[in-house]
């Protein structure tokens, strides 16, 4: 099985299965709008820390040009949703399923630390790819049907815009790196 | 009845007819003539394919979340944060295919006539 479908699945499962918390909150189609909102900042800034980490340890320019990419484009989409919520006079609410992401995120970043390299680099370029796919669905298919402030609507419409943006780029590393 | 001659109804026709000629001097004009606009939104170009005459300045704007650039032979926006804007002028003919650099799928081209 591949590394990429090894690191989809894991993260899948992770998203599906949470770690803490209570059942509701576990399912991204039942949290309120500012759980999402909470799910999608943090899902945005562990993508930024990947990066950062992909700026340590890779010699790779495409690697490094898409890391660099990414922390501007989710720092660019968090701070919209933060004008968004300070506007509305809302503070995001933590949650099961926001505490699953970074649970699953901090495994992750200890794994890849430990490599370096090319394998490093398949390993980024995988995990990148599988982590958008995974987001992308969740995005899509749980929080924009789901949320009922129509600002905060629009801008998850624009967020996945990018994150799929993003998951094509990913392809196109994951394909010029090579297995 | 001949515009310009005298009379209220004389004057009342000569303004229609002058607003009227206003109005298609407007739409008659190409709209590409005194500038174009070229929107980035959702990671696309749009439009896509514009065509403007020689001299004409193009306003670029981006109105995603994220940065981008319009960057072609010899024209580069630079870095455009949401809802900034960026003028360029196209002095001579040619066509310009365009890209933005951070995401390099986002393609366009200007023909300058």
């Amino acid at each position: 099985m591949s590394r990429t479908l090894l690191a989809s699945l894991a993260l899948a499962a992770t998203l599906a299965a949470g770690c803490a918390g209570t059942a509701t909150a576990q399912d991204p189609a039942k949290l309120n709008d500012l759980e999402i909102a909470h799910a999608a900042y943090v899902a945005g800034d562990i993508d930024v820390r990947n990066a950062h980490l992909a700026l340590a340890l890779s010699d790779d320019p495409e690697v490094r040009k898409f890391a660099e990419l990414m922390i501007s484009d989710h720092e660019a989409v968090n701070q919209a949703a933060l004008d968004l919520l300070k506007k509305l006079k809302a503070e995001p609410q933590d949650n099961a399923f926001s505490q699953a992401l970074l649970k699953g995120a901090r495994d992750n970043w200890t794994k890849m630390a430990q490599l370096s390299g090319k394998e490093f680099d398949k390993s980024y370029a995988a995990n990148e790819l599988a982590y958008h796919q995974t987001v992308n669905k969740v995005v899509g298919d749980a929080f924009i049907p789901n949320v009922e402030n129509g600002e905060l609507k629009t801008l998850l419409g624009s967020a996945l815009a990018t994150f799929q943006a993003h998951e094509k780029h990913a392809e196109q590393m994951v394909a010029d790196i090579g297995s | 009845m001949t515009p310009g001659t005298s009379g209220a109804g004389s004057a009342v026709w000569s303004r229609r007819h002058f607003l009227s000629l206003l109005a298609m001097a407007a739409f008659v004009r190409p709209a590409n003539a005194e500038g174009a606009v070229v929107e980035i939104h959702q990671f696309k170009f749009v439009p896509a394919e514009i065509e403007v005459a020689v001299g004409s300045t193009v306003t670029f704007t981006n109105l995603d979340l994220v940065p981008h650039t319009a960057t072609g032979d010899g024209f580069d926006t630079g870095t455009l944060k949401k809802g900034e804007s960026k003028e360029i002028t196209f002095s001579e003919a040619g066509d310009f295919p365009y890209l933005c650099t951070l995401h390099r799928h986002m393609k366009g081209r200007l023909r300058v006539r």
